[in-house]
């Protein structure tokens, strides 16, 4: 059982890293907290539904989804932070209208779904399992590993090796030196928001699809799990984020299976409390963000 | 008038609640803390009223004291902790705290009745009672704008490398904001245990962070009128917007980036500010009339 | 809204062609107040439908007698205390309303009982919680308490179906499902049943699959899951893919009953035991009817709490009705009689329902089974 559940973590925490990459980005470049991410999360797994529904194939309506969730997060900057960021010293303010905006999107789903919980309408993806050195692992986990994989890749290697990489790092380590250089520090805050956003929504069809179920709500704890990971992994850090989602994943599942039921959340914030107090800047370092997190 | 308050009686209370939560969040976010932790210091002081006085001979009004002081003891230790943290980080701290505070109400069954929470608590408050304990509250905000506290308050919140540079403790400040941020906090817990009869760890989360926040930032950071205004607006806002009420939590959201985009001094802050303006500008006028007359004789 | 003013205007047009019929009209004016919107919509939004279709047919069969009407209108409070306190406040203030059906459930209930016995102003709330009762005379419950309705579903368990070790998966942060869940446990521990394991869940949770896996790899012959009925379909079907034996028995209370919980279950769902007031389709000729009217009316399939608000309404016009008769129309008149009702025609349990000396209601339970993707009367 104590491998079936590391499994089980695993493929949790891997959704969680697909959740909180988007998230420490945008405070990464922007170093401002994006409470609608959770949102833009349930957004995306809402547009999936819906498409599906509607007769789109999955695999379009997973394209779309995420299309429209990058264009969602483009929007939230656009409506909640471009003024606030351009005024100066917007941590707070961003904070709030962030919630705002979460605020806005749960509220528009709330109506969309009647507050009912959904569901993708059975044989969206096949059930399959197969049994690997006995464990019971579904075809959905497998694609769910290797799709969070490939993208995790895809983004380190994106930030690392390529022009709008460059510049992306450009603008998080010192946003008017980068001017100065050339960068255009609005597009790459639209690239940021875009990518949070599409990752962010296809981490919501991916949970929604394998846990059956789609909610206006369901954003809220992930956004939770997501301040325990950039807070451990370290805010602003891409490796820091997966190794800590990872981490989160697996400890979760093991605090359930071992450890008295109810105690799960004190025992994670109270990691991250932890984790505060004696490394504020996260266990892994941080290696884009500067030290404190305050604005240069 | 008193078919007006028998009428309304419940908005003027929840009314008069909020602007104590409003209070306790105003006086942190004054000092430049990023904190949420109000909602976590209200569920300490609600439930230590409400399990004393359901379960315990305490008199009610040593309750709430004890209620205020054990939010105002844990706001000063969560200070110490929150002190070596800056921004974003204080707010993910003070969420977490609120967290725990919830996970741990909902695990403590045998204390706290777990998602049961705690019911049969004696109706002992009062619209005149919360009426009294706001203005002795306003007061004693009042009475910290008015000190060299408030200024040093002031000065964290604006600037705070240079405050530091003034040879300003910041820690001891910070610190002393989440106490009194914890005591108006546990107050008003206590008080709204005192007045609904029950209480659950749900009343405590998410949707009453939110509710608190808006009524500062809506009212406003620095003033006494700005969660007067804010709570104002947001107890007569579902009245007139009925027919909204289905969309409440998103007008709320509208609300919040409205306002802090467009009028980020929130809308009490601003009156007070006008008038201040106004009250400068007379002086001007005032003294540059007096120096006219002067000239016109000379 | 819209809805709202549609009740309205066809009430207070029934009201005009009447007035010029019989000089003495009476109008008896009751309020439906439930959460429409907000957290408990799943169940204010259902009874109040359920309600409406009642009050609307016991008008036009005259029910009320030559000319006189119940004159309705259905307010929301949108699940918050904060709306309920001040509706009711305000519907008290207004000397016409002789009573409240609402508020709906939770903190809510409870707080509508606190003002309406500050306020002698009759309630009757669609929860089960018998703390409502005990604030006072003037708040009464609709539903039936755990301690009447879980006996139907514990007896099942250990005599029945003769089980002796049970895993136990609950809501933790929800007062109602827990409370169901406590007296559930208490039962079937009388009853000689063991308790395996007991696990809490949130209610905004999806990821079942590190608890699937522990109740999978455990050693239990039954699974109880008291949970709302689209998280408890998830957490059987997260159960089933992380290989719970097929043939462990599977059950639940009230809350299962609900077309929801099969359409999200599907084929993982088939079998599984539960108790519900509400037969899908009805099961007699009153209910059956009713069942035809709601779909007839709203374009879908009555569900548990429709019948439940379609019930109650019966109750409380026999008890406004009673107390017109008795020439006692105030408001402690109709909540005489209302506490006074016994065995009137309803859709739901064992069709009759009454409220005995304390004021609890009684209408029964039926242990169902899902068969074929529908609800059947369980097995005896």
């Amino acid at each position: 059982m104590l491998s079936q559940q590391i499994l089980n973590g695993l493929v949790s925490g891997s959704v969680y890293a697909l959740f909180s990459l988007g998230f420490t980005l945008i405070f990464g470049v922007q170093k401002l907290l994006n409470f609608a991410h959770g949102a833009t999360f349930m957004a995306g797994a809402f547009i999936a539904y819906y498409c599906t529904i509607s007769g789109l194939p999955f695999l379009l309506a997973i394209g779309f989804s995420m299309l429209a969730t990058g264009l969602i997060a483009i929007l939230i900057d656009l409506i909640a932070f471009r003024t606030l960021r351009n005024r100066g010293n917007a941590e707070f303010p961003a904070l709030v209208s962030s919630i705002g905006v979460d605020l806005i999107l749960v509220s528009i789903a709330q109506q969309v779904s009647k507050t009912q919980v959904l569901n993708f309408p059975f044989g969206t993806f096949p059930i399959k399992f197969y049994d690997l050195f006995g464990l019971r692992i579904s075809l959905l986990q497998i694609v769910i590993l290797a799709v969070v994989a490939v993208l995790v890749a895809a983004l380190i290697f994106y930030l690392r090796k390529t022009t709008f990489g460059r510049q992306v790092r450009a603008v998080a380590t010192n946003e008017r030196a980068a001017a100065l250089l050339g960068v255009n520090a609005q597009s790459v805050y639209l690239q940021t928001f875009f990518i949070a956003g599409a990752l962010a929504g296809l981490a919501g069809v991916l949970i929604g699809l394998l846990f059956n179920s789609i909610q206006f709500l369901m954003g809220e704890p992930y956004m939770l799990r997501a301040f325990v990971v950039v807070v451990i992994g370290g805010l602003g850090s891409v490796q820091g984020a997966i190794v800590a989602s990872l981490l989160l994943g697996v400890t979760q599942s093991l605090a359930v299976a071992y450890l008295p039921s109810g105690l799960t959340d004190a025992i994670i914030f109270g990691l991250l409390f932890l984790v505060l107090l004696v490394r504020p800047n996260g266990l892994f370092g941080d290696i884009n963000a500067v030290a404190g997190g305050t604005r240069q | 008038m008193i078919q007006f308050y028998y009428a309304y009686q419940p908005i003027i209370d929840f009314f008069l609640l909020s602007v104590g939560f409003g209070y306790s969040q105003q006086i942190a976010l004054r000092a430049g803390v990023f904190s949420i932790a109000t909602a976590g210091f209200a569920a300490l002081g609600s439930y230590c009223v409400a399990i004393l006085a359901t379960k315990t001979g305490v008199p009610i009004f040593l309750t709430v004291i004890l209620g205020t002081a054990l939010a105002a003891a844990v706001g000063g230790l969560l200070a110490l902790p929150l002190a070596r943290l800056r921004g974003a980080f204080q707010a993910i701290a003070t969420l977490a705290f609120v967290q725990i505070i919830l996970s741990l109400l909902l695990y403590g069954e045998g204390f706290t009745g777990g998602a049961l929470g705690i019911v049969g608590i004696p109706r002992e408050v009062n619209t005149w009672i919360l009426l009294i304990v706001v203005g002795l509250t306003m007061y004693v905000m009042w009475n910290i704008g008015r000190s060299g506290m408030g200024r040093v308050f002031n000065a964290l919140r604006q600037e705070e490398s240079v405050a530091s540079s003034l040879g300003v403790n910041i820690g001891k400040y910070h610190i002393i904001a989440f106490i009194i941020s914890g005591a108006v906090g546990g107050l008003f817990g206590g008080l709204q245990s005192l007045y609904t009869f029950q209480i659950e760890p749900h009343n405590y989360g998410f949707a009453f962070i939110v509710n608190v926040l808006t009524v500062v930032i809506l009212g406003g950071r620095t003033t006494l009128l700005g969660p007067i205004m804010g709570a104002l607006i947001m107890a007569i806002l579902p009245e007139i917007a009925r027919p909204l009420a289905e969309y409440r939590q998103a007008v709320n959201g509208v609300i919040l980036i409205l306002v802090i985009t467009f009028l980020p001094n929130g809308v009490g802050d601003e009156i007070v500010f006008w008038f201040r303006r106004r009250k400068q500008a007379r002086q001007q006028q005032h003294r540059a009339s007096e120096k006219e007359a002067r000239d016109a004789v000379s | 809204m819209k809805f709202k003013t549609l009740m309205l205007s066809a009430t207070s047009a029934a009201a005009v062609t009447l007035a010029g019929v019989a000089a003495h009209a009476e109008d008896y004016k009751v309020v439906i107040l439930q959460s429409l919107t907000g957290g408990a919509a799943f169940i204010g939004k259902n009874v109040a439908d359920g309600a409406v279709l009642a009050a609307e047919e016991l008008n036009e069969k005259g029910f009320f007698g030559e000319g006189n009407q119940m004159v309705f209108s259905v307010e929301d409070d949108a699940t918050d205390r904060t709306q309920t306190l001040s509706l009711i406040t305000r519907l008290a203030a207004d000397e016409d309303v002789l009573m409240v059906m609402g508020p709906t459930s939770g903190s809510v209930a409870m707080a509508g009982a606190n003002v309406a016995n500050e306020r002698e102003f009759p309630v009757m709330t669609t929860t089960n919680s018998m703390e409502v009762v005990e604030n006072g005379p003037w708040s009464f419950i609709m539903t039936q308490p755990a301690s009447i309705t879980m006996p139907f579903i514990a007896d099942y368990t250990a005599e029945t179906l003769g089980l002796e070790r049970c895993a136990i998966i609950g809501v933790k942060d929800n007062e109602a499902y827990v409370a169901l869940q406590r007296m559930y446990e208490s039962l079937i521990t009388e009853a000689g049943v063991e308790i395996v394991s007991q696990d809490g869940v949130a209610l905004a949770d999806s990821d079942f699959s590190a608890l699937a896996t522990k109740i999978a790899t455990s050693d239990q012959d039954c699974v109880f899951i008291g949970t709302p009925a689209a998280q408890g379909a998830n957490i059987i079907l997260q159960l089933k893919q992380a290989g719970l034996d097929p043939s462990t028995p599977i059950l639940g209370h009230n809350a299962f009953a609900s077309p929801t919980f099969i359409e999200k279950g599907g084929a993982a769902v088939e079998d599984v035991y539960l108790i519900g007031a509400w037969v899908p389709g009805g099961d007699d000729d009153f209910s059956s009817a009713f069942a035809e009217s709601f779909e007839a009316k709203m374009g879908f399939p009555a569900d548990e709490w429709n019948a439940m608000g379609y019930s109650g309404m019966q109750v409380v016009a026999h008890a406004v009705r009673d107390a017109a008769e008795a020439g006692n129309l105030t408001r402690d008149g109709v909540r005489q009689a209302l506490g006074e009702q016994k065995d009137i025609p309803v859709v739901v349990g064992t069709h009759t329902y009454s409220y005995d000396e304390e004021r609890v209601p009684y209408f029964g339970m039926k242990v169902l089974q899902v068969k074929d993707g529908a609800f059947t009367v369980a097995p005896e």
